[in-house]
């Protein structure tokens, strides 16, 4: 008897090593196959970089941002300031460093609610259509029928700058997309065969919605989702730059940029900078986004 | 008639499938509403243990039986009644493998829901899932392992093995081999077959593929254009095929071995389940069509000397 | 059906084709020889991945991306099919050789009439097509009331009819050869025999060769003339319709057999074991070997070449072993 129940024990952990040689295994192929890709890879080193940097400005920034010293105005690059000083006398890198934290959040939180408000949406429309569908889906082409920057420029002009603000002018569009990529997945999906199956089976509407469909329309969102927070961080650039996105005393790309802009011809350093690591780091993440694609997408997947 | 109560048993079960245009179809082009009668007044019954074959060509409705069946559409008119109960209380194993599992789950998962419905404790699931895959003719080994990494036979493996966990009395198949090849055809075939020789579960099986139907069922029923035709102990109904539908579909089989040349043409296509003629179905492509056919619907006749061989035909009604 | 006159009319010798994928070559067709005389019905069977649909397609030069002709000869009617280019291949495919595939509804293309559909096909031809050219291929093929379906979009026609509109516009250059890819594995079967009728009508009053893919015995068996079963990218075995399948020599073709319900109560299915061949490996012997029955080691270290039988031609290292013959004769009454 006691043989009997070792030997079981001994078969369920040779059972569970495999399980967790086989998870492993296809881990490992997900990620070697994103690593084939070489502008992903560049893409994602990039990304790490800058997050880390933005993470670790406090500690690596060799100023404080809104130390002005007006004996240093427009330093140019290489001497005393890397990447000179602004006409403030402010350290130019500095400030990169901490509008990076800026760009960052504004693209991850803005995506995240997106995401999560519209895929929400789209899933319950996709599922029961009716005049939920109906209503969501002629709201979400009203909203598409304005240009997302005159938006989201009404909506700033009515909230007022300031973080948050910006993020709820951001939202306030942003879910259209993911909604009705959420949707038209749905739509697809659920007519499928493993549907039915799971209603059959007596699955109730939320573990369908939940369970079976979610994680086989759940990889688009992810995909369009790292290319939007691209396109959120040039909004939020494109916001400041107009003066009313964030406070014009917290360091982001976008104010620099109008900042500088000013002083293009005599100290060209202002503006060049932080232009060059906003474009750096949206083309990265969309480079990351497209690699994603073709790593996730389950059609183009073979084994 | 029957004396004991057979395991499900439909009495006029209907289902309809209504489409809305457009408001601009309807303004601009006066589209109406459409009513698509896929199933429209089906009699069946289905014993223990016993495989009811049904045939038909598409869109006869013989899919959407099945899914009435098992309570995937709630019947328009009528009942399914699952030993006298109306709960269904089916399984059911569908054509397409690539489609029936879901490729984000393992097997494991798979088979987890069904045996979590049927209140199997998760510490017993694992035991279970093996016990169930060994059945099926896979190993402990697929059990982490995602659709995409099997065949087409294999998935359908899978697909059994997910019914079979809800140990139930009756499992509708809808075109479960129509999909595979030639030679995985005969496994999944046998596999059924064994189990229902082991644990006496009852299937519905829907196929266009006659041969299929003939090998594997017990009783036969003819379908067209959501009504039964022609019903019949499977001998009785491939000797002595009695509706002029029935005689047409079993002369067209490609059949292994013969010429092919004697065989009864059937004119036309099958008409749309949307407004179906009024009278019999068939008469539109019915080569003994008769005046009678087109006023009324015909009545079920049983075949004398034939017991259990009913047949819907004027023909046989003014025989008789 | 007609009698197959002597002049060959395809001929295909040692053909290779290679899929390159990123995850190695599949050798999807690995030395096909097949020959096609004027008015012969040939058949091409085999499961899925099994190389017939890469060959047919090999002889219009239809191979898909990353499909890859790597070696052989294909000469349609006397010409060399491989050396052809531009207008060259423009006349063989849809001019001497016209193709019918599964699919009507995705090969008629859903936004044109089916009359301008027909009309551009004998134009790239420099046929004539006026209108009672059409109306007389619309009747050939058994439509009726032909001038009005000339106006109809493929949609309004039955898959059926969409079917005889393909076969209509394959006939329309008068080929010398039709390749038939499961022309009825979408229909229904009462419509599938109005089909195979039509085909082989064609065939009798036209002496149209005809190359018919398909995965069904039956069909094959009540239609052609010759089959040929393929097997992992090769021809297992070839000859008279008749003698291969009421007396199949190889274990394979025997195998396909006893996979097929066949209308007798009481005769058990006996499957072959395990899976098709995976082609994206190598196959040093007999790709057949681990499914097979009659193995010996042997059949994993050469592969057979094709033997002479007498009636047909057999690639199997067990053929010509004394008890194989006794096998054979045990399966003899087959299937009649």
């Amino acid at each position: 008897m006691i043989r009997g129940e070792s030997t079981q024990a001994s078969v369920r952990r040779r059972l569970m090593r495999l399980r967790l040689r086989l998870w492993a295994e296809s881990a490992g192929a997900t990620l070697k196959r994103l690593g084939r890709n070489k502008s992903a890879v560049a893409g994602a080193v990039v990304v790490t970089a800058i997050v880390l940097a933005a993470v670790l400005a406090p500690l690596i920034s060799p100023y404080s941002p809104d130390k002005m010293n007006l004996n240093d105005r427009f330093s140019p690059p290489g001497g005393e300031y890397v990447l000179g000083a602004d006409h403030l006398g402010r350290d130019v890198l500095t400030r990169i460093l901490h509008g990076a934290r800026v760009s960052i959040l504004v693209g991850l939180i803005t995506v995240a609610i997106s995401i999560f408000t519209g895929g929400v949406l789209g899933v319950l429309a996709g599922y029961y259509g009716g005049t939920l569908d109906t209503f969501m889906s002629r709201l979400t082409e009203v909203l598409l029928a304005f240009p997302y920057l005159i938006f989201a420029i009404g909506a700033m002009a009515m909230l007022g700058p300031g973080f948050w603000n910006l993020v709820w002018a951001l939202c306030f569009k942003g879910w259209v997309e993911f909604f009705r990529l959420a949707r038209a997945g749905v739509l697809a999906e659920k007519t499928k065969e493993y549907v039915e199956a799971a209603k059959v089976l007596g699955r109730s509407d939320l573990e369908i919605m939940g369970f079976e469909i979610l994680p086989n329309i759940v990889n688009p969102l992810l995909v369009v989702g790292t290319l939007r927070m691209g396109t959120m961080m040039v909004m939020e650039a494109s916001l400041s730059f107009l003066g009313i996105g964030i406070p014009p005393r917290i360091p982001t790309w976008g104010s620099m940029i109008q900042d500088g802009y000013r002083f293009i011809l005599n100290a060209w350093w202002l503006s060049t900078f932080p232009g060059i690591i906003l474009v750096a780091l949206v083309l990265s993440v969309n480079l990351v986004g497209e690699g994603l694609r073709e790593v996730l997408d389950p059609d183009l997947q073979t084994f | 008639m029957k004396e004991r109560t057979p395991l499900v048993k439909t009495i006029g079960l209907k289902r309809y499938f209504y489409s809305r245009p457009g408001f601009l179809a309807r303004c601009l082009l006066g589209e109406k509403e459409r009513t698509t009668k896929a199933v429209d007044g089906v009699d069946i019954y289905i014993e223990e243990g016993e495989t009811l074959g049904l045939v038909g060509e598409s869109g006869c409705g013989k899919s959407t039986l099945g899914r009435v069946i098992v309570g995937l559409y709630a019947p328009t008119a009528g009942q399914v009644l699952y030993e006298g109960k109306t709960e269904p209380n089916g399984q059911m194993i569908f054509q397409n493998p690539y489609a029936s599992l879901n490729p984000r789950h393992t097997v494991r998962q798979i088979l987890g829901v069904s045996l979590e419905k049927r209140g199997v404790p998760l510490e017993e699931r694992e035991d279970e899932s093996v016990k169930l895959l060994e059945r099926v003719g896979l190993t402990p080994l697929h059990l982490d392992q995602y659709p995409r990494q099997f065949s087409g036979g294999q998935r359908q493996r899978i697909g059994v093995a997910r019914a079979l966990a809800m140990r139930p009395r009756l499992i509708v198949a809808d075109e479960p081999v129509s999909a595979l090849d030639v030679s995985v055809q005969a496994q999944i075939l046998n596999l059924l077959e064994g189990l229902q020789a082991e644990t006496g579960v009852s299937f519905l099986l829907i196929s266009h593929d006659l041969a299929v139907v003939h090998h594997a069922s017990h009783r036969v029923a003819v379908m067209y254009l959501g009504k039964i035709v022609e019903t019949a102990p499977t001998e009785s109904l491939f000797e002595n095929p009695s509706h002029p539908y029935t005689q047409a579909l079993l002369s067209a089989i490609p059949r292994l071995g013969a010429t092919g040349e004697s065989r009864i043409r059937l004119q036309g296509t099958v008409p749309s389940a949307v407004d179906p003629p009024p009278g019999c179905r068939f008469q539109t492509r019915c080569a003994h069509k008769m005046d009678i056919c087109a006023e009324m619907e015909p009545l079920p006749v049983e075949i004398r000397g034939d017991p259990g061989h009913v047949v819907w035909c004027h023909l046989r009604a003014s025989k008789s | 059906m007609a009698a197959p006159g002597d002049k060959e009319v395809l001929s295909i010798k040692g053909l290779q084709v290679c899929y390159r994928t990123d995850r190695g070559p599949v050798r999807a067709v690995r030395g096909v020889d097949l020959s096609v005389r004027e008015g012969e019905i040939v058949g091409l069977v085999g499961e899925s991945g099994c190389g017939k649909s890469a060959t047919l397609l090999s002889v219009m030069r239809l191979l898909p991306f990353p499909g890859e002709i790597v070696a052989g000869s294909i000469e349609v009617d006397g010409t060399d099919v491989l050396a052809l280019n531009g207008k060259g291949l423009q006349a063989l495919r849809g001019g001497t050789v016209a193709m019918v595939f599964q699919d009507p509804m995705s090969t008629l293309n859903p936004a044109h009439q089916i009359g301008a559909q027909m009309k551009e096909a004998l134009r790239v031809h420099g046929l004539p097509s006026t209108r009672s050219v059409l109306v007389d291929l619309l009747k050939e093929v058994g439509i009726p009331s032909p001038e009005t379906v000339l106006g109809y979009y493929p949609h309004q026609l039955s898959g059926g009819m969409q079917q005889r509109v393909m076969i209509a516009i394959s006939l329309s250059c008068r080929p010398k050869l039709i390749l038939a890819d499961e022309p009825t594995t979408a229909l229904d079967v009462t419509i599938e025999a109005q089909i195979l009728d039509l085909l082989r009508q064609i065939n009798r009053d036209r002496g149209t060769a005809i190359v018919l893919v398909t995965h069904n015995l039956a069909v094959a068996s009540q239609f052609c003339h010759r089959i040929a079963v393929m097997y992992a990218g090769q021809i297992v075995e070839e000859g008279s319709v008749k003698d291969v399948l009421s007396r199949p020599l190889h274990p394979y073709t025997r195998g396909l057999i006893g996979c097929i319900p066949r209308f007798r109560k009481g005769v058990p299915l006996t499957p072959i074991r395990g899976q098709v061949a995976d082609l994206s490996e190598n196959h040093e012997g007999c790709a057949f070997y681990p499914r097979c029955d009659k193995a010996v080691p042997g059949c994993l270290e050469t592969l057979e070449s094709l033997l002479d039988a007498g009636d047909r031609m057999v690639r199997c290292h067990r053929y010509g072993v004394p008890e194989y013959g006794d096998v054979a004769a045990a399966q003899d009454s087959g299937c009649s």
